[in-house]
C-alpha cells in the first residue's frame, strides 16, 4: 500500500496507529415504559476525528507537517487507503518527542508522534 | 382541528426506529426586491463604479474604485470570496501613483480568462490624455500583471474610454469601448492571451445618428454565444444641451464581428427623466434581468398614481417619520365650494399609495365633505389628520394606522344625518370651528373657535381627548376670550381674509394665535397662552411698534423663538421690515429677515412652512420656488426649476404646502394652486442634488424574442446609481448585486444585496444542542431556538460577512419538522418566526456559536403603539378579522377563524388599546384561544376538556414520563360573573345643588330672569328644580309696596336647564312723595298754641308747635325708609339629576361536587364588559369554573415526539399504572429535538385531564 499524503507530504513512513476512516453515526435512544425510542440522524464522516500515530518519524517529515499546522488551513488528506476517496482535513493537534539515541544527531527523528485530522469534507 | 399529516410521515411517527430531521431557513420579512442593502465597507472614503464577476470556483470577484483616502491617494480595489460565497476578503489593491484628485476615473470591467485568472479592463483620465489599461490578478486577488493598452490625447472633444469586456471562448477575448471626436463612436479590441491586444476597430451599430452621444457600454455574453452590447444613447440635445436619453442594445450572433442595429428598450420622452447605466444578468436561457439607473431632479405623483382617488390639490402634508409615511390632505382649490377630494397615505421610501380616504370610502369622511371644507384650518401630527368642515361646526379625525375616522359634531346637521357628539355649545351664532391642531403625545385634538361677529368678537381654545371613547365627547375649554376682546378687522387675519395659524406647544406651555392679513387696512397680533388659559402675550402694533402691523401670517416655532410671514405694511414707520420676523418671546423683540433671492415687499410665505433640519426654515414661495432660510448662517437658498431640473411638471412655481422628511433628508411639496397646470406631491433633496434610481426590467424569451417587462424600482432609496450583478452561481434564480450609494457624509459607498435572501441554516446547526419549540395556549407567541456555528459569519456585526444578515433581529425563520423515510424526507410546518435574539461572544480559544432565539409575528405586534378601533357592533370572528386586517396587514387567505360557539354581537370600541390584549379579549370571553397556525396563519381553537380527541396512544410505547401536576390551581368552586344590558335605562340620582345664584336689589325697582342650565355644557337633565332662599332682601318698604318675588318660573320640558325669576317693587314713587312731604313741610310755618295757625301776632305768647319740620320729618323718614330699601339676595337650586345607565346583570356556575367536599364555598368574581345577558355571564362562568376545575387535574407527561400533536388537541392516552384510558387536553407543548449521541426528539406536554 502506498504512503499516505497530506498536503504535500508523502510520509515516509504510514503511521503505526491510525484511526479507521468510516463514518460517525449520529444516534441516540431513550426507554419509554414499555418500549425504546431510537432516534438516528445518519451517518457522517464529516467531523470525524482521525488519530495517527507514529513510534518513529523522520524529522524532516515532522517538520513539513509542523509547517502545514502552523500554516492553519485546510489541506488535502490521501490515506491511500484503498477506497480512492480523499479529505479535505484540518490539523487539530500535532505532538510528539526528540528521539535522542546514542551517535544520533538530535534533528534526525522524533519518536511518539500524535497528530489528529478533523475532516471537514470527503472531496 | 388535529394536523393532518402526510400519510407516510404519520406512519413513520409510530414507529419506534425514528430518523428525525429539523429544518430551520431564514429569509426577508419582505420582498427582497427593492433591495435595501448593506454596506460593503465602513471607509470614510468614497468607493464608487464597481465591477462583479461570478467566477467559475464559486468565488464572487468585485473590484471597484476608490479615493481620495486620508492621504489623498486612490485606484482600484479587488475584493473577493470564498467558493462558498460566506466572507469578502482583500484582495489586491491598485493605488495609482499620483493623488486621487487628479484623476478622473473611468469604468472597470472583469471577465475569467482560461486557467481561471481574471482579466481586468479599466480606463482613467488624467492629465489631458484617457488611458486604457488591463490587469490580471487570480481569483483570490493577487496580482499577477498590468500593463497599458492605449492612450488618447485630450483635444477638445470628449473621448469616453469606459470600456468592457467579454470572454468570446478559450483564449479568445474582447473589449469594447467608445470614443468621440467629431462622432461618437464604438470601438472594439481583441486578445488571445489578454496581454497583447489588437489593434481597435470600429464597431458599426445601425440605427444610430453617428454624433450623438453614447455611453456606459456594456457586454453581455448569453448562453447561447450571442452577444448584447447594452449602452445609453442621447437621442436629441436641448437648448441648453440636456439630454434626452433613453437604454438601447445591440445583438451579435458571430463573437463581435457584426452587430444588429439598436434596439431601444425604454422610453422616457423628458430632457428631465434620465436614465443610463444599463448592466444585464442573465439568469436562465430564457431569462434576463436588467439594471439601469433613473436621474431626475425631483420625483412626483398625483392622482394618476395607483390608489390615490380623484383630486390631487395637496395643501396640507403630515409627516409620520417613523412610520416613513406622509398624509397628504387634498382639498378642492379652484374657484366655487371648496371641498375635500381625499386624504392619502405615501410610503415616502416604496413612492407608493398605501391607502386613501375620501367621502366614498369605508371607512370615509362624511359626505358633507364633498361640498364643505377650508384648506387651511388643520395640523395633524404622525398619522392622526383633522379634517373641518367650513361653517358646519365639524372635524373629522382620520388615524391612518387604525384606519379609523371619528366625526366630532358641535351642531346637529339634520342634512347631513350629523347628530351634535360634543358637550358644548356655542356661545352664540357667531361661533365657528376656525382651526384644529393636534397633539399627539398627549392626545389631544386642539380647536380654535372664533367669533368675528362685529358686536360680539372673541376667541375660545380647547380640546377634545383623543381617547375619549365616544359617543359623546366633552370639550375641555381652555381660552375664553368671548367679550370683544378683538375687532373684527384683527380676527380677520384669522379667517377667509387671512393666514393666521393656531399652534399649541405642551412642553413649553404655549397655546400660540396669529392672525395676519391680506387686508392692507387690517391689523394683525400674535398671542401666547398658557395652558392653564393665562393670556401670556399679546404682541400687536398698539403695545409693540416694532410687531408688524398687519401681524403674523404663518409661523415656525424653533429655538424658543417664533419666526413669522408678515404681510407688507408701508406705513407707521414699518417701511423696511419685510420677510420674516423672528420674535424673542422672552425679550420681546423682533428682528426682520428679507429675503436675498428676490426683492419683494411681501413674499408669499402665506402657506403650509415647515422645519428641515440644522436651522432650516422651509417656506414655500409661490411664484418663486421653496426657500430655506437657515437660522443659524442666517443665510437664503431659494430651489426651484432653476436650479432642480424638472422639479415641477410643467416647470411651475406654484407651491401650497412644504414638509420635511428627515430619514430621507428630503423637502415634500404639495403643488395644489388654483392656476396650477398640475396638482400633487413633489420630492427632491437639496442635501443630495438629483434623485438617482436603480430600475430593473425582466427580460423574458418567448421562442422568438425577448420580452421586457415595465420597469420597476430594483433599490428603496433615492441615491443608488452604476449597478453590476452577477446569478449566483448555486441559485439561478437569484442574483447578487453591488451598487454605489451617495452617503450624507457627500462621499459614495459600495452597497450590495441579494435576491433569493432564503438561506438555510440547517446544515449549521450544532451537533449536541436543541432545537426547542414552545406552543401555548396562553395568548402568548409561540418560541424557537436553536444553536449554529460559524458565529464569525453570522454576527451581525461583521461587515466583511456574507452572512451577516442572516440572524439579524426581525429576520424571518421559518421552521420544518421532517422524518427520513427510505430516502426521502418528509415535512411538516413548524411555524414561522422572527429572530428576536442571537447571543455570542468572541474568546480566544473557543469556537463560536450562535443561540438564536425567536418568537411568532405577535412578539412583533406587541410593539405596535396601542390602537383605536373603530366602533364594532358584530360578531367576534368578524371584529378578529377586521383587526387582523387593519392593524397588521394580514391578508383573507392568512385568517382561518372559524364561528365561535355560542357568538354574540360585540358592541364596543377599543382606545389605546394594545392588539393582542383586544384579541386575548375578544377570544377569552367566548372560550378560545387565539394562535399563529404552525402554517403561519391567524387561527382560533376552543378551550375545553371535552373536546373530540384528536389522537389516541393505545399503548405506552411513546410515553416516557408521567406526572400529575395541579400546583396551579385554587379551590375555588364557584365562579360568579357579572355585566351590563346593553340598553339604558333612566334614573334619577340624589338631589344636589346645581347652581348658586346672587345678587343685589333695591328701590329702583328690579326684574332678572336666571336661567340655570343644569350643567356648564348644557347637557345635563335634572328633574324637580327646587330653590333655596339663602337670603333675602326686606325691608319695610317693600312690604308695604308688595315684596320681593322670588322663584322658579320656568322648567325645561326637555329638562335641560329652569329660570328662577327675581322681581323687587319700583320704589321710586314714594321715594318723590317723601320728597314731596319734605319740600311741603319746609313751606309750612310754626304754629303756636291758642293761635291761628301760621300767624303769631306780636306779643303774643303760646307754645311754638312746628308743624313744617315735622312734615318734613315724615317725609325725611319717608325717603330713608325708601332709600334703604337695598339688600342682597342669595339662592341655591337644587335639583334631581337625572341618567342613563345600564343594568347589571349577574350569573354563576358551580362546582356542586367541589363544594360538597370541601363543605364550603369558595367564590371568584369578575366582570366582562362583552357580557349582555344572564345567559352570556353564565357562559363566561362556566368556561372559568372549567378552567378552574381543569388545573386540579393538571398532568405532565414526556413522549416521543409526534409531529401531529400540537396545543389545544385532545390526546387519549392510557394510565402508566391502571391502563384506564385518559383525555387530556394539550396547553403547553414544548417540542425538543437534540441530534448526536445521547439526543433526543421528545414532546414534553402539559395539559388538563378530562374529569
Amino acid at each position: 500500500m502506498p504512503n499516505m499524503i497530506l498536503g504535500g507530504l508523502t510520509f515516509n513512513r504510514n503511521p503505526t496507529k491510525m484511526t479507521m476512516i468510516i463514518p460517525d453515526k449520529h444516534c441516540a435512544y431513550e426507554k419509554t415504559y414499555s418500549s425504546v425510542a431510537f432516534f438516528s440522524w445518519g451517518t457522517s464522516i464529516v467531523g470525524k476525528e482521525l488519530e495517527l500515530e507514529w513510534t518513529n518519524m523522520r524529522s524532516s517529515d515532522f517538520d513539513s507537517l509542523d509547517t502545514m499546522f502552523r500554516a492553519d488551513a485546510e489541506v488535502n488528506f490521501n490515506p491511500q487507503a484503498g477506497t480512492g476517496k480523499t479529505y479535505t482535513v484540518n490539523i487539530v493537534s500535532l505532538d510528539g518527542a526528540y528521539q535522542r539515541i546514542l551517535g544520533s544527531a538530535v534533528g534526525v527523528w522524533r519518536s511518539d508522534v500524535k497528530m489528529i485530522l478533523l475532516v471537514m469534507a470527503e472531496v | 382541528m388535529a394536523l393532518q399529516l402526510d400519510p407516510t410521515l404519520a406512519w413513520a411517527q409510530d414507529q419506534k426506529s425514528r430518523h428525525p430531521r429539523v429544518e430551520i431557513k431564514s429569509r426577508e420579512k419582505v420582498a427582497d426586491i427593492p433591495f435595501d442593502g448593506q454596506a460593503l465597507t465602513l471607509e470614510s472614503y468614497s468607493e464608487f463604479s464597481p465591477a462583479l464577476l461570478a467566477h467559475s470556483s464559486g468565488r464572487l470577484i468585485l473590484a471597484y474604485y476608490y479615493g481620495p483616502d486620508a492621504l489623498g491617494k486612490g485606484g482600484i480595489k479587488f475584493v473577493y470570496t470564498d467558493t462558498s460565497r460566506l466572507e469578502f476578503l482583500q484582495g489586491h489593491t491598485d493605488q495609482f501613483p499620483n493623488p486621487a484628485a487628479s484623476y478622473t476615473f473611468g469604468g472597470i470591467s472583469m471577465c475569467e480568462l482560461t486557467g481561471g485568472n481574471i482579466g481586468v479592463v479599466y480606463g482613467f483620465y488624467i492629465a489631458s490624455y484617457y488611458y486604457l489599461w488591463r490587469r490580471i490578478i487570480t481569483p483570490t486577488g493577487v496580482n499577477v500583471s498590468a500593463a497599458e493598452i492605449a492612450n488618447f490625447y485630450y483635444n477638445g472633444n470628449e473621448v469616453n474610454t469606459y470600456p468592457t469586456v467579454v470572454t468570446l471562448g478559450t483564449n479568445s477575448y474582447m473589449m469594447v469601448y467608445l470614443r468621440k471626436t467629431t462622432d461618437c463612436l464604438f470601438y472594439k479590441r481583441t486578445s488571445s492571451n489578454f496581454t497583447t491586444w489588437a489593434a481597435e476597430a470600429a464597431v458599426s451599430v445601425g440605427g444610430l445618428t453617428a454624433a450623438n452621444y453614447k455611453r456606459n457600454p456594456s457586454l453581455t455574453k448569453l448562453l447561447n454565444g450571442n452577444l448584447w452590447l447594452w449602452f445609453d444613447y442621447t437621442e436629441t440635445l436641448g437648448v441648453n444641451n440636456e439630454e434626452l436619453k433613453n437604454i438601447y442594445y445591440s445583438v451579435s450572433t458571430d463573437n463581435g464581428s457584426t452587430w444588429s442595429s439598436a434596439v431601444k428598450v425604454t422610453d422616457y420622452t423628458e430632457f428631465t427623466e434620465v436614465v443610463k447605466h444599463p448592466v444585464a444578468v442573465q439568469k436562465t436561457a430564457l431569462e434576463q434581468t436588467l439594471m439601469f439607473t433613473r436621474t431626475v431632479g425631483a420625483i412626483n405623483m398625483n392622482d394618476a398614481e395607483a390608489g390615490w382617488p380623484t383630486g390631487a390639490d395637496v395643501t396640507q402634508i403630515c409627516m409620520d417619520e417613523p412610520n416613513g409615511v406622509a398624509y397628504l390632505t387634498c382639498i378642492f382649490n379652484s374657484a366655487g365650494t371648496k371641498y375635500l377630494e381625499c386624504v392619502v397615505k405615501v410610503k415616502l421610501s416604496t413612492w407608493e399609495v398605501l391607502d386613501a380616504w375620501d367621502t366614498t370610502t369605508s371607512p370615509g369622511f362624511n359626505i358633507a365633505y364633498a361640498s364643505s371644507c377650508w384648506w387651511h384650518f388643520d395640523k395633524g401630527s404622525r398619522y392622526l389628520i383633522p379634517v373641518t368642515t367650513n361653517g358646519l361646526g365639524m372635524v373629522s379625525v382620520l388615524n391612518g394606522e387604525a384606519d379609523t375616522i371619528t366625526l366630532y359634531a358641535f351642531l346637529d346637521q339634520p342634512a347631513y344625518s350629523v347628530t351634535k357628539n360634543i358637550n358644548y355649545t356655542f356661545p352664540h351664532t357667531g361661533y365657528g370651528i376656525n382651526k384644529t391642531f393636534i397633539d399627539f403625545d398627549n392626545k389631544r385634538l386642539w380647536i380654535l373657535l372664533v367669533s368675528g361677529y362685529t358686536w360680539h368678537t372673541g376667541i375660545i381654545v380647547g380640546y377634545i381627548n383623543l381617547n375619549e371613547a365616544g359617543p359623546s365627547y366633552t370639550f375641555n375649554v381652555i381660552v375664553n376670550e368671548n367679550v370683544n376682546h378683538f375687532t373684527e378687522s384683527e380676527l380677520s387675519g384669522l379667517g377667509t381674509a387671512g393666514y393666521g395659524t393656531f399652534e399649541v406647544h405642551p412642553d413649553e406651555d404655549y397655546i400660540i394665535i396669529s392672525s395676519g392679513t391680506y387686508v392692507s387696512s387690517f391689523p394683525g397680533f400674535l398671542l401666547i397662552y398658557t395652558l392653564d388659559g393665562n393670556l401670556y402675550k399679546e404682541y400687536k402694533f398698539s403695545s409693540y411698534p416694532d410687531f408688524p402691523w398687519r401681524g403674523i401670517c404663518k409661523f415656525l416655532f424653533y429655538d424658543g423663538k417664533i419666526w413669522g410671514s408678515t404681510q407688507y405694511q408701508s406705513l407707521y414707520g414699518q417701511g423696511d421690515m419685510r420677510g420674516i420676523c423672528e420674535i424673542n418671546i422672552d425679550q420681546d423683540l423682533f428682528i426682520m429677515h428679507r429675503p436675498t433671492y428676490v426683492a419683494h415687499d411681501t413674499y408669499f410665505y402665506q402657506e403650509m412652512p415647515c422645519l428641515g433640519t440644522n436651522g432650516d426654515m422651509i417656506w414655500p414661495d409661490s411664484g418663486q420656488g421653496i426657500a430655506v432660510y437657515n437660522a443659524i448662517s442666517e443665510t437664503w437658498t431659494l430651489w426651484n426649476n432653476g436650479n432642480i431640473g424638472g422639479m415641477t411638471p410643467g416647470a411651475q412655481e406654484d407651491h401650497l404646502c412644504a414638509a420635511y422628511w428627515s430619514e430621507g433628508e428630503m423637502i415634500l411639496v404639495g403643488e395644489g394652486f388654483t392656476s396650477s397646470a398640475w396638482n400633487g406631491l413633489v420630492m427632491f433633496s437639496v442635501l443630495y442634488g438629483a434623485i438617482q434610481q436603480t430600475y430593473y426590467k425582466e427580460m423574458y424569451y418567448s421562442g422568438s424574442e425577448w420580452v421586457f417587462s415595465d420597469s420597476s424600482r430594483m433599490v428603496l432609496g433615492f441615491r443608488d446609481d452604476e449597478m453590476v450583478g452577477a446569478v449566483d452561481p448555486s441559485d439561478s434564480s437569484s442574483l447578487y448585486a453591488f451598487w454605489k450609494r451617495k452617503e450624507s457624509t457627500g462621499v459614495y459607498s459600495i452597497i450590495w444585496d441579494k435576491e433569493g435572501s432564503i438561506f438555510d441554516l440547517s446544515p449549521y446547526l450544532v451537533n449536541g444542542e436543541e432545537v426547542v419549540c414552545n406552543r401555548t395556549i396562553e395568548q402568548k407567541p409561540s418560541t424557537l431556538s436553536f444553536t449554529v456555528s460559524h458565529g464569525h459569519l453570522f454576527d451581525p456585526f461583521n461587515p466583511y460577512s456574507l452572512l451577516s444578515t442572516i440572524l439579524k433581529k426581525g429576520r424571518k425563520i421559518t421552521l420544518r419538522w421532517g422524518e427520513l423515510v427510505g430516502v426521502s424526507t418528509y415535512w411538516q410546518d413548524g411555524g414561522s418566526f422572527y429572530v428576536t435574539q442571537a447571543v455570542l461572544s468572541f474568546e480566544r480559544g473557543k469556537y463560536t456559536n450562535v443561540q438564536v432565539e425567536c418568537e411568532d409575528e405577535r412578539t412583533v405586534w406587541g410593539q405596535h403603539e396601542p390602537i383605536t378601533t373603530e366602533y364594532y357592533n358584530d360578531y367576534p370572528e368578524v371584529i378578529l378579522k377586521d383587526i387582523l386586517k387593519d392593524q397588521v396587514s394580514m391578508i383573507e387567505e392568512d385568517i382561518d377563524i372559524p364561528e365561535f360557539d355560542n357568538r354574540t354581537r360585540i358592541v364596543a370600541q377599543w382606545i389605546e388599546t394594545p392588539i393582542e390584549e383586544i384579541i386575548n379579549q375578544i377570544c377569552n370571553r367566548y372560550g378560545y384561544y387565539f394562535r399563529l397556525s404552525v402554517s403561519g396563519k391567524a387561527n382560533t381553537r376552543k378551550v375545553s376538556v371535552n373536546n373530540a380527541v384528536d389522537h389516541v396512544y393505545s399503548d405506552l410505547a411513546a410515553i416516557m414520563q408521567y406526572a400529575p401536576d395541579d400546583k396551579y390551581s385554587d379551590f375555588v368552586n364557584r365562579v360568579v360573573v357579572t355585566g351590563q344590558e346593553q340598553t339604558f335605562i333612566e334614573v334619577q340620582f340624589a338631589e344636589e345643588r346645581v347652581k348658586a345664584i346672587q345678587g343685589t336689589v333695591g328701590w329702583w325697582g328690579y326684574k332678572n330672569d336666571f336661567t340655570v342650565n343644569y350643567s356648564e355644557d348644557g347637557s345635563r337633565r335634572c328633574i324637580y328644580p327646587k330653590l333655596v332662599v339663602i337670603e333675602s332682601s326686606t325691608s319695610i318698604a317693600f312690604k308695604l309696596s308688595g315684596k320681593i318675588q322670588e322663584s322658579i318660573s320656568f322648567e325645561d320640558p326637555a329638562y335641560h336647564y329652569c329660570i328662577v325669576t327675581v322681581k323687587a317693587p319700583n320704589l321710586t314713587f314714594l321715594l318723590l312723595a317723601g320728597v314731596a312731604v319734605f319740600l311741603l313741610g319746609s313751606f309750612i310755618p310754626d304754629g303756636v298754641t291758642g293761635i291761628a295757625l301760621g300767624f303769631i301776632a306780636s306779643g303774643v305768647q303760646g307754645n311754638t308747635i312746628p308743624i313744617g319740620r315735622i312734615i318734613e320729618k315724615v317725609g325725611i323718614f319717608l325717603c330713608m325708609m325708601v332709600l334703604g330699601a337695598v339688600g342682597n339676595y342669595q339662592y341655591e337650586v337644587w335639583a334631581t339629576p337625572l341618567g342613563n345607565v345600564r343594568r347589571s346583570i349577574q350569573s354563576q356556575a358551580d362546582d356542586t361536587d367541589a363544594q360538597a367536599t370541601m363543605g364550603t364555598v369558595i367564590s371568584k368574581k369578575f366582570e366582562d364588559p362583552f357580557c349582555y345577558t344572564t345567559a352570556d355571564c353564565y357562559n363566561v362562568a362556566a368556561y372559568e369554573l372549567m378552567i378552574a376545575k381543569a388545573q386540579r387535574k393538571r398532568l405532565n407527561i414526556t413522549k416521543v415526539a409526534h409531529l401531529q400533536d400540537e396545543e389545544g388537541d385532545t390526546i387519549q392516552l392510557l394510565h402508566p399504572y391502571s391502563r384506564a384510558s385518559i383525555y387530556m387536553f394539550i396547553t403547553n407543548l414544548k417540542r425538543s429535538m437534540k441530534p448526536g449521541k445521547g439526543g433526543h426528539f421528545l414532546d414534553e406536554i402539559e395539559g388538563w385531564v378530562r374529569s
